[in-house]
């Protein structure tokens, strides 16, 4: 499974490009391992060519995945606009986010009063969010509602708070965060014709706890020994799930006795396409802070197909005339088992298709998240604001490099005449190598 | 005949790799006739800011020449000596200053998101590219350090394997049971991971380990792990040894591991494969893996201590598979022509900067040869 801002990127960039507003260079391998691609090399490479001839401004996307993390750090190093995919992290994330002083140096920023934070001083983080990652950034975009609701309620109030509360001059965002989703592929917006006769049941993403797999198998048992539906349905559910899930998908299969599920094991939105085509019910379920259900739940109610998502997370925010919400717990198999029936015994759906493709074609269709994000990097780019914050930074990077050049001369070890002797010889040499 | 300074980098009370490299490239530039000499200044690693400081007591040297002898060549080594100002100066790079390229960003680095380290990292890497751009010669210690050194500085340079300080006198003898690791004690060497690895693997099996711990606190968590899984009847801390018993302790070792994150060259590699025994390794070993293949001179495996622990089982129960991989690390050493008979390609590749300005330069110090 790709990273959702390869997605992002690939869908997006042609539309970009085609404006003619900017010129692009990417700084991303999404497919990279090796250390000449993590974690630093990009950045390195990014802040070199800055160095050279100057972006307006840099654009990042970050998600809870390792090849992010060098994004994640690289936000704090050169800020830009920062596109959250998630905003919740399974970890710190590598040393320089672990132990960061971020906190203080925000007040730094905000107040050039305010101390250096000590070096070599332990700065504990609070919890894995991307507080720190949003700290710095010029406008922080978000591809999910409920993200966009947490940072404003997590982030961006209390940062406020906390640095009032220290006397800092903290000056309010002129802008606030985006809500800017996913974008769908216009493809996966032309209607379904289903013909076939099988109940199709569309499984999507991984068998863990938190994507609610023993309870979708649960239901799955039941709908397929359920002696109420007619004899001439046939059923086939397939689930489309990441590649390092499958064996335990495979052996959760054998634990519920469904061998005719059929797996499906190369996740990633253009083969989600394909297959919500050819389904009756697509399921999105995640009970978890962690993960999002974009792009793929997009892709679904592009198609118009019946959607069932957990009362939890992005699947709460969702306008419940859309889509079926399941409430996580006791019950849950048998809502879904429900809902399965009702679907598959020809009942019409409360959720009218060509509303869930209007909702859909209005909130995530390629073509109107480029034009939003075309806005965006144009104005925010050119607006007194972010100009202010660029103009900031530099000042900003030019107190730190003079902080750090009498740090160096503190630890000069020497009296007198020798002190001015080195100090001179050590002048030489900052002019020479432009230290 | 040339009057040749060597220029090294000295952690106090340590010894590494940088160390046996010096000396046996001085005895070897003596034996061809050269006048030589090591300069080499304490590195302090901790704070990071005197990083900036110590390479400007390099840059600031005056090393054109001392009392009647000019200085027609100096040889660089590692991170910072390269600073050293001279008009004929080759770097035989060791390493640059790791922290801020390879590892920046990892657990390895000590350099944070705080602004001030970002200048630091950015002045350091802006002065290496200004001083290893001036040198007259550059090669690496492995391909590995010449691919670091192309990809972060955009800088090229030659491959100059330096051979073994014991060549010739290693030896094979029966094996015992017990793996050795030989190098400094640090995180990145990775020592804790074969340690932990022990619970799993064949109870009869020890662990020697020969080196000296040089990062605070790695001595503390070794020795909580041993306690911890009830291990001291198996390992054994050697400290420093020498020269022969090391030889012994590589000729009876079932097996050696090697396994630090993306080492730089690595002689330890190579001592094994000359006494004829193989070598444990990671996927991301970096220069250990230009001479070991999996399956031929050892065994290499994920960076975790249940792949370490199979694999050394591996050896303990295949018959026969450590004996034939070390025979093939043996052979693969000499195929490869970098156990001894390297160095007149190194001196060579090195000594280039005296060629470069044609018979004049060398005219001149065989004049002042003459007038001595």
């Amino acid at each position: 499974m790709g990273s959702v801002a390869a997605y992002a990127s690939e869908v997006l960039l042609p539309h970009l490009k085609e404006e003619r507003s900017f010129t692009f260079e990417l700084f991303h391998r999404g497919d990279a391992t090796r250390y000449l691609d993590l974690p630093v090399y990009p950045y390195q490479r990014l802040r070199e060519r800055h160095r050279q001839k100057p972006f307006d401004l840099c654009f990042y996307q970050i998600e809870d995945r390792t090849e992010s993390q060098w994004v994640r750090i690289a936000t704090n190093l050169l800020p830009g606009i920062t596109w959250f995919h998630d905003l919740y992290f399974t970890s710190h994330g590598p040393e320089p986010i672990l132990n960061s002083a971020w906190q203080e140096l925000r007040r730094r920023f905000d107040d050039p009063q305010h101390p250096w934070p000590e070096r070599g001083g332990e700065f504990p983080q609070v919890a894995p969010i991307g507080a720190r990652e949003a700290t710095f950034s010029f406008l922080p975009l978000f591809s999910s509602e409920r993200d966009s609701s947490e940072y404003h309620r997590l982030i961006e109030h209390p940062l406020s708070e906390s640095c009032r509360e220290n006397g800092a001059q903290f000056q309010p965002p002129e802008i606030t965060a985006s809500y800017l989703p996913l974008p769908v592929r216009k493809s996966a917006f032309t209607p379904r014709e289903r013909r076939d006769e099988v109940f199709t049941i569309a499984i999507c993403d991984g068998a863990r706890v938190e994507h609610r797999s023993h309870k979708v198998l649960q239901a799955l048992q039941q709908f397929a020994s359920d002696e109420t539906l007619p004899e001439s349905l046939r059923i086939r559910a397939r689930w489309l799930i990441p590649a390092e899930d499958l064996s335990r998908a495979e052996a959760m299969l054998v634990e519920f006795d469904l061998p005719q599920v059929e797996l499906l094991p190369e996740l990633s939105p253009r083969r989600w396409e394909e297959l919500v085509r050819e389904s009756d019910i697509a399921l999105h379920l995640r009970f978890s802070v962690f993960g999002q259900l974009h792009p793929y739940l997009g892709i679904s109610m592009a198609q118009g197909v019946p959607v069932v998502v957990t009362r939890f997370g992005g699947g709460e925010s969702l306008p419940p005339d859309l889509v079926y919400q399941i409430e996580p717990g006791i019950a849950e198999a048998n809502d879904l088992h429900a809902v399965f029936r009702v679907l598959a015994g020809g009942t019409k759906p409360p959720h009218e298709e060509g509303r869930i493709r209007r909702y859909s074609e209005e909130l995530f269709h390629e073509q109107s998240i480029a034009d939003q994000l075309h806005h965006l990097l144009l104005h925010t780019g050119r607006s007194p604001h972010f100009q202010r914050k660029v103009a900031r930074w530099a000042a900003f990077e030019s107190d730190a490099s003079r902080a750090l050049l009498q740090e160096v001369l503190d630890e000069v070890h020497l009296e007198g005449a020798l002190e001015s002797a080195f100090l001179s010889s050590f002048e030489e040499v900052r002019n020479e190598l432009g230290w | 005949m040339a009057n040749i300074l060597l220029l090294g980098v000295k952690v106090p009370f340590t010894t590494g790799g940088q160390d046996v490299l010096l000396k046996s490239l001085r005895g070897e530039l003596e034996r061809r006739g050269h006048t030589v000499d090591t300069v080499e200044l304490p590195l302090s690693v901790q704070p990071k800011e005197s990083y900036l400081l110590q390479a400007a007591h390099w840059r600031s040297l005056n090393l054109s020449s001392f009392g009647e002898h000019e200085v027609d060549l100096v040889i660089s080594t590692k991170f910072p000596s390269y600073y050293a100002k001279h008009p004929k100066k080759s770097v035989w790079l060791v390493h640059q200053h790791r922290a801020i390229y390879d590892l920046y960003g990892g657990r390895y680095s000590d350099f944070s998101d705080d602004p001030r380290d970002e200048q630091l990292r950015e002045k350091l890497v802006e002065g290496d590219k200004v001083v290893l751009g001036e040198a007259s010669y550059i090669a690496g210690i492995s391909q590995n350090v010449v691919d670091r050194l192309q990809a972060f500085n955009g800088m090229g340079g030659e491959v100059l394997y330096p051979p073994l300080s014991l060549a010739g006198r290693y030896y094979k003898d029966a094996a015992e049971p017990y793996i050795l690791s030989v190098g400094r004690i640090c995180s990145i060497k990775r020592v804790d991971l074969i340690l932990k690895a022990l619970p799993q693997i064949h109870s009869f099996v020890k662990l020697k380990i020969v080196g000296q711990a040089d990062e605070p606190g790695v001595m503390d968590y070794l020795k909580n792990e041993i306690d911890k899984h009830h291990l001291w009847e198996r390992v054994e801390f050697l400290g420093r040894v020498s020269d022969e018993e090391l030889l012994e302790l590589y000729a009876k070792s079932l097996a050696v591991y090697y396994a630090p994150h993306d080492e730089d060259y690595g002689y330890v590699t190579l001592e094994a494969m000359a006494s004829s025994k193989p070598v444990i390794t990671a996927h991301d070993s970096g220069g250990v893996l230009e001479f070991v293949e999996h399956e031929q001179h050892g065994l290499i495996v994920s960076p975790d201590s249940e792949s370490f622990g199979k694999a050394v089982n591996r050896f303990v129960e295949e018959e026969g598979l450590a004996e034939r991989l070390g025979d093939n690390g043996r052979e693969r050493l000499t195929a490869l022509g970098v156990e001894q008979s390297g160095w007149d390609t190194i001196v060579e590749g090195l000594l280039t900067p005296l060629r470069e300005n044609g018979e004049r330069h060398e005219r001149e110090i065989s004049q002042r040869a003459v007038a001595s």
